[in-house]
Formats: C-alpha cells, structure tokens, sequence
C-alpha cells in the first residue's frame, strides 16, 4: 500500500463512501457537507478520481437505479480503500497530535 | 436494478432548457475516453443536470473547464498505463533499433561507407583515397562529428547495459551537435536539413526508447531468430551503404556527390554507381520485405510506428519543396516553406509525445481495474 498521503479531495470522497455506497450526487453533496462547504466537487473532478480510485482497488460499483429517467450508479468503498483511509486517519491524527502538543508547548500553559 | 420510476416530468420551458444544458454537457463528454463514456457517460450527465438550478441552459464555466481537465487526467492516466504487453516489447525492441538506425543515419548521411563501398566495388581500394577522406572530415564542422558520433557511441552505452547514460548522451550529442551544425535563427529551418532532423530526431526516439522500456536486453532477447536477424541486419546495411553513395552530401553550403570525392575516372565511377544503386534497392526491397511481414504483429506495427517518426519533419518540407519544384504550381507558394517546417516540426513533436505516451509497463505490473467489468456488466 502506498505510503503517499491522500490529496483532501480523495479522502474527502473516502470519507463519504465510509458510511456507505453513495451515488455521484450523493458523493458530491457529502462531501459538501463533511467540508462545511469548503470543499465542492465538480463533475469532471468527481469521475476522475473515481476512476482512479476504482483502477486503484480502493472504491468499487455497487448497483445502478434509474431515477426520474436518469441513470445513478453506486459506488462502495473496498476493503482496501477502508484500509487506506484507516492510515491516512492514523497518519493525521499522529500528525495533529504533535502539531497540538507543540503548539500547547509554545503557547505555554499559564 | 431496480425498476425504473416514472419520471416526473418539469414543464416545457424548463425541459427545454434541460435540454440544451444536456446537450452541451454531452459534446463535453465527447472529449472522455470511449470506455470511459460508455460506463459513466448516463450518470455524468445525471449530476450535472441535478448540479444545474432550475432554467440553467448553459454549463458554468467553471463546471465547463472542470470536465474537460477531468478528461485530460483520464487520458493521460490511461496513456500512462497502457496495459497492452505488446506495447512494452515494441519499446525493448525499439531500444536497440533506434541506436542502430542512429548510426545508420550518421553512416549513410557521411557517405564515408560510401566511398568504401563505392571504392571496393569500384575497384579503387578505400585506402588509396584516404586523403579524400581526411579532407571530408576537415571540411565538416565539429556539429557533423557530434551528430555522427551519437549513433555508435549511443549504441555502444546502450549494448553495455548504460541504458539511461545511453539515452542521454544520444540526446546531448545529437542536441549539440543541431545546435553547432545548424545555427539557424528561426529554430525550424533545421527540420529541411535530413542529416540534422533525421538524426535528432531519430535520437529522440531512442532516448524514449531506453528511457521508458525494460532496457536493450530484453530487446536483444526478442531476436528469436538469428537468421532473419542477420538478414535484416544486412539489408540495412546493403540499403545504408548504397544510399551513402548515391546520395549527395553537403559540405560548407555546397553539394559533392559521394562518388566526386573519389575523384576518379568516369569508368570507375559510373560501376561504382551502378553497385551502390544496386546494393540500395536489394537493400531498401529486403527491407520493406520485412516491414510487411513486421505489420502482422502488434509489436512489429508498434515499432514500425515508432521508427517511422524521425521521417516526418524531413519528409514533408521535402515533399513540398519537390511540388515547388513544378513549374506548373504557383511560385508564390515558395514563402510558405517556413510555415511547412513548423507543421512538420509540430508533427514531429505531436508524434514524440504519442511516442512518449506509449510507456507500456508489463502487463504482470498492472492490476486490471475491476469496476470496467462491473460497469460493463
């Protein structure tokens, strides 16, 4: 597995997939929402990382439905992508906490 | 799947205008890979309907530009990792016939072969005109030397298993040497002299080449067949040889023939002629033999392809210059021969990055994506 952290977009888009299989709206509108809005995914930006991430192993098809005449197809997230979003949390978390106890040092305590 | 639902339908202005929104979301679509289309085309045009607000006709620009940078990066993803295991055995293979061609070129375009050929089967022994051969070499600047010595000493690296080393020096040596031996201002007049443009151009290749295959070795190991092998090598050798001496060379602005530099008698000359000419087509016929037979393979075209390509800038300014050469057409054409260096300077580089596109690792490296199958399904 890669060592390489995952770029925010990635992980954000991980991250949505964690709850459960989601279709493109729903990824897009997820991640909306997980970034306070700071963060939104465009189509283009959307289908590119799924197809990497589905080359890659980590995301996978689910199902398809058809909704008012439109096409929605699902994607879950693998076990391989689960494991890899599992590091990258542990490599942030590691990450902030030394970044937290720092700046708890510099700003000191009293 | 689950079964459709009956679509509620919006009213017509607003299904009109959904109906131009999709229609320019689909010529962007257009733009993606054809699998790719066809697995996420439907859905696509899904989310960036429901992204739409309501009376939208037109895509933002940003969503505009945003799918047509998604459909850069899923082209050269996909070029990058082109699965084909032929494509990588075409690169081995590549790796030692660029080199080899490198020095072809350097040969036939010195004509010093030439004279040699043209001087053992014209009865003059080579060593007797070696004076003549002194004289070639001080009139060439040091730019000729540096373009001819990219071939061997390319090839040289690139037997000992220098594959990098070896894909550098053909691009210094051949670089510096188009610098020195052709400093025109314009930077494309180079693409009308055949000796620079076909031997930059062809050291490109096998830059690409070593750089981006498996290496030499395993090209050398695709060489099954010793018999064929050795056939071909003497039919480019026979094609190279000929066409050393036939051909005209250009020295300090003017034209010798090859066969002037032996400054022999008519009768000597006109044999030796008559054996280049000979030996070049036996050649050139044995090889185009062998290029159709190599169009059966995927990797015989694939290297073919890429062999083909440091033919491109010299090919089509001379092919133009040939219809000027026609007192038919129009002279005023003639100004435009700049403008016919670039289209094939551009060709040329258009086809370098297709060239460069074509780094197929070996199948065993990749992992075939699963969702194709599923999407297909």
């Amino acid at each position: 597995m890669s060592d390489k952290s995952l770029q925010e977009p990635t992980f954000l888009i991980l991250t949505a997939l964690a709850a459960g299989a989601q279709h493109g709206y729903g990824i897009m509108t997820d991640v909306q929402r997980i970034s306070s809005g700071r963060v939104r995914l465009r189509a283009g930006t959307l289908y590119a990382a799924l197809d990497r991430l589905c080359g890659d192993g980590m995301v996978e098809f689910d199902r398809e439905e058809v909704v008012d005449a439109r096409l929605r197809r699902y994607y879950r997230l693998t076990a391989d992508g689960a494991e890899r979003l599992a590091a990258e949390v542990g490599r942030m978390r590691a990450n902030a906490t030394v970044a937290a106890t720092r700046l708890g040092l510099a700003g000191g305590t009293a | 799947m689950t079964a459709p639902e009956r679509p509620q339908l919006p009213p017509e202005p607003a299904r009109t205008a959904q109906r131009q929104l999709e229609r320019g979301c689909r010529r962007l679509l257009a733009l993606y890979p054809a699998r790719h289309r066809r697995v996420h085309e439907e859905e696509m045009v899904g989310v960036l309907l429901a992204s739409a607000h309501d009376g939208q006709r037109r895509l933002a620009p940003r969503d505009a530009a945003d799918l047509i940078v998604g459909a850069a990066r899923i082209w050269l993803r996909r070029a990058g990792r082109l699965r084909h295991p032929d494509g990588a055995a075409a690169l081995a293979l590549l790796s030692v016939l660029a080199p080899v061609l490198l020095c072809a070129e350097a040969v036939a375009n010195s004509g010093l072969l030439g004279i040699v050929w043209v001087g053992c089967g014209g009865f003059v022994p080579p060593w007797i005109r070696l004076p003549n051969l002194v004289a070639i070499s001080l009139l060439h600047g040091p730019g000729f030397w540096l373009l001819t010595a990219a071939g061997p000493v390319t090839l040289g690296l690139a037997l000992c298993g220098l594959r990098r080393t070896a894909a550098f020096a053909a691009l210094l040596l051949a670089g510096a040497g188009a610098a020195t031996a052709s400093p025109v201002p314009t930077g494309v007049q180079y693409a009308s002299d055949p000796l620079v443009a076909i031997t930059l151009c062809t050291s490109v290749v096998a830059a690409a080449a070593l750089l981006l295959s498996d290496g030499p070795a395993r090209g050398l190991r695709m060489f099954r067949r010793p018999a064929i092998t050795l056939a071909g090598a003497a039919a480019l050798t026979l094609a190279v040889l000929g066409l050393g001496a036939c051909f005209e060379i250009q020295i300090g602005g003017h034209l010798y023939s090859a066969l002037y530099l032996i400054g022999d008698t008519g009768v000597i000359h006109r044999s030796g002629l008559d054996a280049a000419e000979l030996s070049a087509v036996a050649g050139i016929a044995i090889l185009v033999v062998a290029a159709a037979r190599s169009l059966r393979s995927a990797v015989g075209r694939r290297v073919l392809l890429l062999l083909a390509l440091p033919a491109l800038p010299y090919l089509l300014p001379e092919l133009w210059r040939l219809a000027l050469a026609d007192p038919s057409l129009p002279q005023w054409l003639s100004p435009f021969l700049p403008l016919v260096n670039l289209i094939s300077l551009v060709l040329f580089l258009a086809a370098a990055l297709l060239a460069a596109l074509v780094p197929l690792p070996p199948a065993w490296r990749l992992r075939r994506p699963r969702w194709h199958e599923e999407g297909n399904r």
